[in-house]
């Protein structure tokens, strides 16, 4: 039932660009980008139970790879942001193999600290190697974009990717053996489950998906820098998306994005100098009222109804 | 010879800056170990104790190092009311709620503060914190040195009170074994509040150590929770993550060598319970954020 309401979801969200205006297609786009990254973030920690707080390195490294390859051999956005996605890839295998072997809150610190140490190295870049490739703060500019549509289908894709592969994990025995790592890891390892090597599948698949993201954004707004890319407030953002939605669902990410995106939007218009204020209470009543997350809301109604029914 | 100098110079800096981080981070070390919660607002903690000090000795004219307990004081009853009436909530939930609630705590705090006070930088000035020692080419800055000194001064103090009071073992009591704890008669959720209450004093003085020497704005929180975060690593790993402090080759050494000085906290109690925090019950401790329900 709900997959044919997400499916029609999508036909409506794929011919939407042809009714509205630019506005709402633009907050659109940021709530499939939000959407993308929440709901890559939360394949590890929502289906595998491995909270990374370092998710953030994936979207500033596709960032700058993509910036490079554009502006360096002058390849097309596209092809730019897939080679983003493979380098993703290639650094994820290489970071994941040491650090996915921490447990518990060490991993969620020890991807942290190396979310701050990739910022500061590469702010650095330019001075230590000599090589530009991160314009130090100053940052790089991307060339103009044409027009705000592709950007729209571009992350739509990406967003659509996501939810697939967690609807995916629901379903799948990949998926199941995940859910094992979550509940009890070194049960799993017993049964014969190779955790390592699943849980750096998932890892290496969702820096792909953020680092293509990250090459999105940054040629959308045409300007990057290190300090932004790889801030420390896209990681939180990311998680209080997928922690409102609801953790480990298919559709919490999307949910929690638009949520998010939207209050933001329809305060922020309004009290400017308020919202998140507002928003930091917000976050704080429904983690403690809901703390399944919005679609947790949605389940317990449907439950009552069926029982009532 | 300039070399040398220079370095010896970065490693005055190092340590001098790394008692105040060993200070900042200890609240975070604590409150992580006692209650298992990921205390997201811990920077936050930092700022409001750093314009405790700034207002207090800009409107009321207290000397800035007699602020130090009346920022622990108000910060003590922040955290406590925090813990007491938000956080015990949070209870019996995978790790990830309590980083969610406190996120969101971390940007009421914040924008407050923005509110209040603006983002302008503001810089305490004590006459006779203002000068430094010159010995040959080496310079050492009066107020980083106090900074420095009772920066470590606090974390031997919280020292003490857990390993030497009533109070401090009723505190490990409730890290290392919940259920006994309660057992003897301990309120878990009255040591929690005390607990967040001390780590929020604790950080608050940092802030106001901090005030002494450098410029506060409300947004200075996020590098604190980020040390912080770092430094627990390292203290709680021991020395073996050492390679993730390379990033700040200059102000690591300090935070190293301190960490050391914090070692006695996390190790005195606390730190036999920090790599099982407790209330994460299911199979393995700390890693249910599946099972927020």
């Amino acid at each position: 039932m709900i997959r044919w309401i997400a499916l029609f979801a999508l036909g409506v969200l794929l011919l939407l660009p042809i009714g509205v205006g630019p506005y709402p297609i633009r907050v659109a786009t940021v709530i499939f980008m939000w959407a993308a990254l929440a709901g890559s973030w939360n394949l590890l920690a929502g289906y595998a139970g491995a909270v990374d707080l370092g998710p953030v390195v994936y979207h500033g490294i596709g960032a700058f790879v993509t910036a490079a390859l554009m502006l360096k051999l002058g390849l097309p956005f596209l092809v730019s942001a897939g080679l983003a996605g493979v380098v993703a890839v290639a650094i994820a295998y290489a970071v994941g193999t040491p650090t996915l072997r921490l447990r518990g809150a060490y991993f969620a610190i020890g991807t942290l600290a190396l979310a701050e140490s990739t910022k500061q190295l590469a702010l650095a870049w330019d001075r230590l190697t000599r090589i530009p490739l991160t314009g130090g703060s100053a940052g790089v500019s991307l060339p103009l974009s044409a027009g705000y549509v592709p950007f729209y289908y571009v992350m739509l894709g990406l967003m659509t990717a996501v939810t697939v592969a967690a609807l995916w994990l629901g379903g799948s025995k990949f998926g199941y053996g995940l859910r094992a790592i979550a509940e009890n890891d070194r049960l799993a390892e017993a049964s014969g489950l190779d955790i390592h090597c699943l849980k750096r599948r998932v890892y290496v698949v969702s820096a792909c998906v953020m680092a293509m993201t990250g090459g999105t954004a940054g040629y959308w707004l045409s300007y990057i820098n290190a300090a932004d890319v790889f801030s420390a407030s896209i990681t939180f953002q990311m998680v209080v998306m997928a922690l409102l939605g609801g953790l480990g669902t298919p559709f919490g990410p999307i949910v929690g994005a638009a949520f998010l995106t939207l209050v933001s939007e329809f305060l922020g218009t309004r009290f400017a100098y308020h919202y998140l204020i507002a928003i930091g209470v917000i976050i704080v009543l429904v983690s403690l009222f809901a703390p399944a997350g919005l679609t947790g809301v949605l389940e317990v109604v449907r439950r009552r109804r069926e029982a009532t029914a | 010879m300039t070399f040398l100098a220079d370095l010896i110079q970065t490693l005055i800096n190092g340590i001098l800056q790394g008692g105040v981080y060993a200070a900042a981070a200890v609240g975070l070390s604590l409150i992580f170990g006692v209650s298992g919660i990921l205390n997201a607002a811990h920077g936050e903690l930092v700022m409001l104790g750093a314009f405790a000090t700034y207002w207090l000795a800009t409107l009321y004219r207290i000397d800035p190092l007699l602020t130090l307990p009346i920022s622990f004081g108000l910060l003590f009853g922040l955290g406590y009311a925090l813990q007491y009436f938000v956080l015990n909530r949070t209870l019996g939930r995978p790790l990830l709620l309590s980083l969610l609630v406190t996120f969101g705590i971390s940007l009421v705090l914040l924008n407050v503060a923005l509110r209040l006070w603006s983002a302008d930088y503001r810089l305490l000035r004590t006459p006779y914190l203002e000068r430094s020692f010159v010995v040959g080419p080496l310079i050492v800055p009066f107020a980083r040195l106090v900074a420095c000194v009772l920066g470590v001064a606090m974390v031997a103090a919280l020292s003490w009170l857990l390993a030497s009071t009533r109070l401090g073992r009723m505190i490990r009591a409730t890290a290392q074994d919940l259920e006994m704890a309660r057992m003897v008669g301990v309120n878990p959720r009255a040591v929690y509040a005390v607990t967040f209450g001390l780590g929020a004093g604790v950080s608050g003085v940092a802030g106001s150590l901090v005030a002494l020497y450098a410029p506060v704005e409300p947004n200075m929180g996020l590098t604190y929770t980020l040390f912080a975060f770092a430094v627990v690593v390292l203290g709680g790993l021991g020395y073996r993550r050492r390679g993730v402090g390379r990033a700040h080759p200059r102000r690591r050494p300090g935070a190293h060598r301190n960490l050391s000085r914090s070692g006695p906290v996390i190790a005195g109690g606390v730190r036999s319970a920090l790599p099982d925090p407790p209330f994460h019950a299911g199979g393995d401790h700390g890693q249910g954020p599946t099972r927020i329900t």
